[in-house]
């Protein structure tokens, strides 16, 4: 009796251990630490923005040691250099498209009835006009939003915010 | 227990019959459902961690018992099916419990393990579609060339939802037990069959009524670790503006329904052995009758099972949590196992 529970407890500590690494429930994507912080003091300026382009409705100057700073962080905070959405969604159009591709060969040797028929094409049309129009491999066409320009200097020690002139 | 015990048609249409035969299954059946539907509708988070605790070891225990009861002892030309079927689950578990690991090690960025994620669904599916046309080569065989394009379809939305494509499977993992009992009562030419049918035309009403009442309910209290393992686990985080009572709600009620079947239904159905008629349970297993040496090792097989079993109560008593965690890496491992058998009784 004194051997199955030694067999028994040392499982469960050798299960323990294991546990430590064991995540089968937790969230699968793991929380980013923030980035490290540079804080500076903005003076706000109002000026005339018309020269800058249409829908800018302010202007930033930060000094060019922030920009310098940031570019020199390793990390991969920012755009992902990995598979991007965009990669899954080719991928996924591949797959639909080859689905699309297989069902003709699957039908093709079939007894259908033209119902049957119509009624797989038509399922496909609808598929593909709701991919079609779901799909963010083709640019969507953008409203124009409002504007901001950000400019680096060397010349500045502090932030500078432009507003248009009352 | 053998199939022998089984009522046969026979035995219903004759006059001498009792109709008790007929209805205790029913009332069974209707009092075990009733109970599950209030114990997760009412209780969620504990009828949870109760039906693990008590039932996710025996029932793996058990439907390892009734897949080697369904291995022939000769493979003969299955061997390539079953090679690919046992490989497969292997090799995807072990991959998917190295997730964790390979996260940290290669520092995954959201992106990467949403990638990950979706090329392991992918091998999931690819894995299943060509173990489905192996055996539609198989006798009976069955004309299923269009799971071809079925699979490229749940490639394709696999790879534009791969989260929501894993939630999918957390809950529809339940339902396989249900196709496992059907094929079973329907092998066994039970006349419980057609009343087992109706039951299950009556699943997505209690599931509607589940959703109908809980549809407003309040997210479920506790910032502990367990209650936050067993939300995420229904799918909080992935499926947002759902109250978490809600998902936890049915996902207990699917899974106490998946344990009822592999613990109640389809050992009797199947006429399977009680746990402790030890020479019943290898004269049940052909790969048993092969030889000694597959006696002894089927015999050694059954023995370890019951011993996790017993280490899983043990671990849960110990450490709820982190039993849990463990339990629900390595079941993957029983999840995937289930495909090439319900391919074989289909």
């Amino acid at each position: 009796m004194k051997l199955s529970k030694l067999i028994v407890g040392c499982v469960i500590a050798g299960l323990l251990l294991l546990a430590r690494d064991a995540a089968a429930d937790k969230s699968v994507a793991p929380v980013r630490a923030e980035p490290a912080k540079s804080v500076i003091s903005v003076q706000v300026k109002y000026a005339d923005l018309k020269g800058e382009g249409e829908n800018v409705q302010a202007k930033i100057v930060l000094p060019a040691r922030l920009r310098d700073a940031a570019a020199a962080k390793p990390g991969k905070f920012g755009i992902n250099d990995g598979v991007a959405p965009t990669q899954r969604s080719l991928i996924a159009a591949v797959a639909l498209a080859l689905a699309a591709v297989s069902v003709v060969f699957v039908v093709r040797g079939k007894q259908l009835s033209t119902t049957s028929k119509a009624a797989v094409l038509g399922v496909i049309g609808l598929l593909g006009l709701y991919g079609a129009a779901h799909g963010d491999a083709a640019p969507m066409p953008v409203p124009k939003a409002a504007l901001i320009v950000v400019e680096f200097t060397a010349d500045a020690t502090d932030a500078i915010l432009t507003l248009p002139a009352k | 227990m053998s199939t022998s015990a089984l009522p046969s048609k026979a035995d219903f249409t004759s006059p001498t019959a009792s109709p008790v035969a007929i209805w205790w299954p029913a009332a069974v059946v209707v009092s075990f459902v009733a109970a599950a539907w209030l114990l997760a509708a009412n209780a969620p988070l504990g009828f949870s961690i109760a039906a693990v605790f008590l039932f996710a070891g025996p029932h793996n225990w058990m439907e390892a018992r009734y897949m080697l009861r369904r291995m022939p002892a000769r493979w003969g030309p299955l061997t390539g099916y079953f090679c690919l079927g046992i490989g497969g689950t292997l090799v995807l578990t072990c991959w998917q419990a190295m997730f964790p690991w390979l996260g940290r090690s290669r520092d995954w960025t959201h992106d990467d393990w949403i990638s990950s994620i979706a090329l392991w669904n992918t091998a999931l599916v690819v894995w299943i579609v060509v173990l489905a046309l192996l055996r539609s080569q198989q006798n009976p065989r069955r004309d299923w060339l269009w799971l071809i394009p079925v699979g490229f379809v749940l490639i394709g939305a696999n790879w534009l939802w791969p989260l929501g494509w894993s939630m999918a499977l957390v809950y529809l993992h339940p339902l396989v037990a249900l196709w496992f009992l059907d094929r079973e009562l329907a092998r066994a030419k039970s006349p419980w069959l057609s009343g087992y049918r109706i039951c299950l035309a009556a699943l997505p009403l209690l599931l509607a009524g589940l959703w109908w009442q809980l549809a407003s309910a309040p997210n479920l209290p506790g910032s502990d670790v367990l209650s936050i393992q067993i939300t995420e686990h229904a799918g909080q985080g992935i499926l947002s503006g759902v109250s978490t009572h809600l998902l936890v709600a049915t996902h207990t009620f699917l899974e106490m329904l998946h344990y009822g079947v592999w613990l109640l239904a389809v050992p009797l159905v199947a006429g399977m052995a009680w746990p402790w008629q030890i020479h019943s349970q290898l004269g049940q297993t052909p790969l048993a009758r092969r030889g000694q040496v597959w006696r002894v090792g089927v015999a050694t097989v059954l023995a370890i099972g019951a011993l996790v079993m017993i280490v899983l109560w043990a671990g849960f008593a110990a450490d709820y949590p982190t039993t849990r965690n463990i339990y629900f890496t390595v079941a993957m491992l029983h999840v995937l196992a289930e495909v090439p058998f319900l391919l074989r009784v289909l």
